[in-house]
Parts: structure tokens; C-alpha cells; sequence
């Protein structure tokens, strides 16, 4: 009776150690997968944003960035985020939210009327469907976008809302019409789709419903490809454009120095162009004050003077 | 009677006793690998930053002379008339999120020049500009154990309508 309590009692303490040793064991091997997980995510993260940053060098190109395993990736206006983790970015993404483990990426120079940054966009599978007019046939063409992405073009005359909203389903969609029609009658007729209305002559849109405006092509194409995150992306852009015209405008005083009286006068003009169009916030403004700096540009060379860019 | 039963009090007790010690060297056991497991994976944490860090430095070493503040546009060079100003900038915004914690220089390096000086204003606006300093800080933010990475880079000083080789070096904070 005696032994076998003792018996018993050893059996339950080994028993007790055992089960301790395993728990330890198993929690061990889930918290290093786990550390495992979010040390790849990282890295993916970081190698994503490098890949970005070497395909910055060049001023236009496309590739496709492939990934290990699925990721869902979003891209934020101010930062990419990946199941929890975010790092800060200060390049203009303009992008879905990815969920694939294939991402096509496109990068163009953004020129207005210097060279100011680089514009990414990238998407897993959206489709983009351009809407024209006779008028707008030549601007629409004129959008070279790269062939890995899925791009249709289609006349006005031949748009069928109705039987495109079923043709949608759940998929990601932006339709651009380069054409004058209801943006909201449309967004009604297609609830999942994105609806861009883009007026070529004055350099404005109207995205699903809310009026904006673009500087320039590559502008315009940010909001084709994250209608959602364009506000904050365009000002991100603006803020850019302005410390560029800064450093800009600090060129020209210092050239000013180094020149005769002349040239000095034409660089003094400049400085208070970029000046003032540093000062611009609405498009008719900046697009003035642009034509205006080319024009010294040009003005500049043509008297033999340094240029500004 | 009585001491058959201290006999089996004292057998039972080495018994305890034995099992207490076996528990408490395989904890040991647990405990050392655990400690040399850890050890491993955080210098292999480290190693994995430090590659990290490394590329990031390499692709931003590629990256500046692209950059629309201080490259040429469309030729593959830095425009030193935009250093000064791109100094002033950096003083009024952040540019933490690009650089980090890094420092980073440009040096003339042919032709030769005669100086140690760091270019501002004041050499700016002497006669023998370029040839009367020697580099730029564009960036300091780093801390004290670092590792350097540089390039060679064309330099363009429209002033003179002149292009020099230049040095471009990225210390990073390990």
C-alpha cells in the first residue's frame, strides 16, 4: 500500500515535470515561429522598399516584384504597412492595397517644370478601363502605359454601364472617362467600381464624386491607380514641389553672385517666379507660374546666362 | 517494526530526492539551451540588420546623385550649386525618413584642392571658388560607430561651367 503510494506520487510529480518541460517546449517553438513570421515580414518590407528606392534611379520603368509567400501589403499614404508593422516612406506610392504575392510596379519622373520626384504605381490585379471622345482619343493614346498592366480603352459610344457592373463582380476597377459625363449617375450604375472623370482641358477630375485637380500627366495617373489615397498623395507631392522650388530659388540667388549685371537681373526675375510659385496652391496658379519659369528658363540660355535647371 | 519503517522513510526520501535532482538538471540542461539558442538567434538578428542596414546604404548611395535636390537633371551628376540651399532646406524640414541616422559628405578629388575647408556662403563668395574649399557636409545625423560606404561622382559647378570628379561618401551608425 505504502509502495504503491510512493509509486503513485513519483508517477504524478514526474508526470507534473513532464508536462511543464512540454508546455515550455511547445511555447518555445510557437513564439520563435512567430519571431520567425514578423523577421521575414520585416525584411520583406525593407528588401520591398529598397527594390523601390533602386528603381527610383532610373526616370521611367516597369517591373514585376514577386514576393516568397502572399503578402497583404498596404500602402498608406505616409507609410507601408504589413499585417502590423509599419514603416515610414516618404516616396509618392500611389497603390492598391496588395494582397498577392506579385506586385507590377511602374515608376515615372515627375517634371513640373523641374524634375521634382519620382511617382510610383503599383497594383496586384487592378483593371483600368479609359472612356474617350474624339476629343480626348489623342491624350488617351498618349497615356504609354506599360503592358504587364490590364488597360482597355473604349469610346463613349460604345460604354454600357449596366452590362459592366456585372461583369465586375467583386474585382478592382477604375474607370476613367475622358469625356463629359454625370460622375454621380455613373457611380450609381457602378457601385464597385472606382469613377474618375477627368476634364483635359482645364487639368481637373472629379473622383467618385469629390472635384480635384492634377499637374501634369503623371499626376493624373496617381489617381487613376489610388483613387482612395490621391488627396494626401498630391499634397505629399506639393509639399515636395515647394522644398524643390526652394532649393531652386536658393540656385538662382547664388548665381546671381557669380554673374554680370545682366545675367543678374534675369536670375533676380527667376528667384521671384519660384518665389511666388512656391506660394501657389490652386492649379490655374501653378500652372501659370510654370509656363512663366520655362519661359525664363529659356530667356536664360538664350542670353547666355546660367540656367536655373 | 519501527525500524523497517525509518528504513522505508529514508529509501523514500534518496528516492525524492534523486528525482528532485534529475528535475533540476534537465532545468539546468533547458535553461543552458535556451540561453545558447537566444544568444544565437539575436547575433544572427543582429547579422541580419547589419545586411540590412548595409543595402539600404548602398542603394541611397546610388539613389542621391538621382535625387531631384541635388542631382543635375537629366545628366548623371550633382549639381554643387544646389548643396547650400539643400543644407538650408534640411535645416527647416526632416529628412530623418530618407537619410536616418547617417552623415553624409561630398569631396572634390581631381583636380586636387589646396584646402581642408568645408564649402558654405562665405567660400562661395570669394574669387577663387571652387578651388578654395575642399567638401560639403550635406547631412549629419550619425552616431558615433559607423561604417562609411562611397561612390565616385562627377561634379557640376555651373559658376564656372566646370565638371570635377568628386567623392561621395554615406557613414551609417551600425
Amino acid at each position: 500500500m505504502s509502495k504503491g503510494f510512493e509509486m503513485s506520487l513519483k508517477a504524478i510529480f514526474t508526470m507534473i515535470a513532464g508536462v511543464v518541460i512540454l508546455i515550455f517546449f511547445v511555447n518555445f517553438a510557437l513564439e520563435q515561429k512567430s519571431v520567425k513570421e514578423e523577421i521575414n515580414l520585416r525584411e520583406s518590407v525593407t528588401s520591398l522598399d529598397d527594390q523601390l528606392d533602386a528603381f527610383a534611379i532610373s526616370e521611367s520603368s516597369s517591373k514585376t516584384i514577386n514576393f516568397p509567400d502572399k503578402a497583404r501589403i498596404d500602402f498608406r499614404c505616409e507609410d507601408i504597412e504589413a499585417e502590423g508593422y509599419s514603416k515610414g516612406d516618404e516616396k509618392i506610392i500611389f497603390s492598391d492595397d496588395i494582397d498577392s504575392s506579385e506586385i507590377r510596379a511602374w515608376t515615372l519622373a515627375w517634371d513640373f517644370p523641374f524634375e521634382i520626384a519620382n511617382f510610383f504605381y503599383l497594383t496586384d490585379n487592378r483593371r483600368f478601363l479609359l472612356v474617350y471622345n474624339q476629343n480626348s482619343f489623342e491624350f488617351v493614346n498618349s497615356l504609354d502605359f506599360p503592358k504587364a498592366f490590364n488597360v482597355q480603352k473604349q469610346e463613349l459610344r460604345f460604354f454600357d454601364a449596366e452590362r459592366l457592373d456585372k461583369e465586375i463582380g467583386d474585382n478592382k476597377i477604375t474607370i476613367a472617362f475622358f469625356a463629359p459625363v454625370n460622375p454621380s449617375e455613373t457611380k450609381q450604375k457602378l457601385k464597385n467600381a472606382d469613377i474618375i472623370v477627368v476634364d483635359t482641358e482645364n487639368d481637373e477630375l472629379n473622383i467618385n464624386g469629390e472635384n480635384d485637380f492634377y499637374l501634369g500627366k503623371e499626376m493624373l495617373l496617381g489617381a487613376l491607380f489610388d483613387p482612395k489615397e490621391y488627396g494626401c498623395l498630391k499634397s505629399k507631392a506639393m509639399t515636395r514641389l515647394k522644398d524643390i522650388t526652394l532649393i531652386y530659388s536658393g540656385k538662382a540667388s547664388l548665381l546671381s553672385q557669380k554673374s554680370d549685371q545682366k545675367c543678374r537681373n534675369y536670375l533676380f526675375e527667376a528667384k521671384n517666379s519660384l518665389e511666388t510659385f512656391k506660394r501657389q496652391d490652386d492649379n490655374e496658379g501653378l500652372y501659370k507660374m510654370k509656363e512663366k519659369i520655362e519661359k525664363q528658363n529659356r530667356e536664360l540660355e538664350k542670353n547666355g546666362c546660367k540656367k536655373i535647371y | 517494526m519501527r525500524r523497517t519503517a525509518a528504513r522505508k522513510y529514508t529509501k523514500a526520501q534518496l528516492q525524492l530526492t534523486e528525482t528532485i535532482l534529475v528535475v533540476f538538471a534537465i532545468a539546468i540542461i533547458v535553461m543552458l539551451g535556451t540561453f545558447l539558442f537566444y544568444r544565437y538567434s539575436i547575433q544572427g538578428l543582429s547579422e541580419t540588420g547589419e545586411r540590412l542596414s548595409e543595402q539600404q546604404t548602398s542603394v541611397l548611395l546610388a539613389r542621391i546623385t538621382s535625387m531631384a535636390e541635388l542631382g543635375c537633371g537629366e545628366e548623371n551628376c550633382m549639381d554643387t550649386s544646389k548643396f547650400i540651399p539643400f543644407k538650408n532646406l534640411i535645416g527647416a524640414r526632416d529628412y530623418r525618413n530618407i537619410f536616418g541616422s547617417k552623415r553624409i559628405t561630398v569631396e572634390q578629388a581631381y583636380p586636387e584642392v589646396d584646402s581642408d575647408k568645408e564649402c558654405n556662403v562665405q567660400s562661395y563668395n570669394q574669387k577663387d571658388y571652387p578651388d578654395n574649399c575642399k567638401k560639403w557636409i550635406l547631412y549629419d545625423n550619425a552616431g558615433k560607430e559607423f561604417y562609411a560606404v562611397s561612390t565616385p561622382v562627377v561634379l557640376y559647378f555651373p559658376e564656372v561651367g566646370e565638371y570635377r570628379l568628386g567623392i561621395l561618401k554615406v557613414e551609417a551608425s551600425r
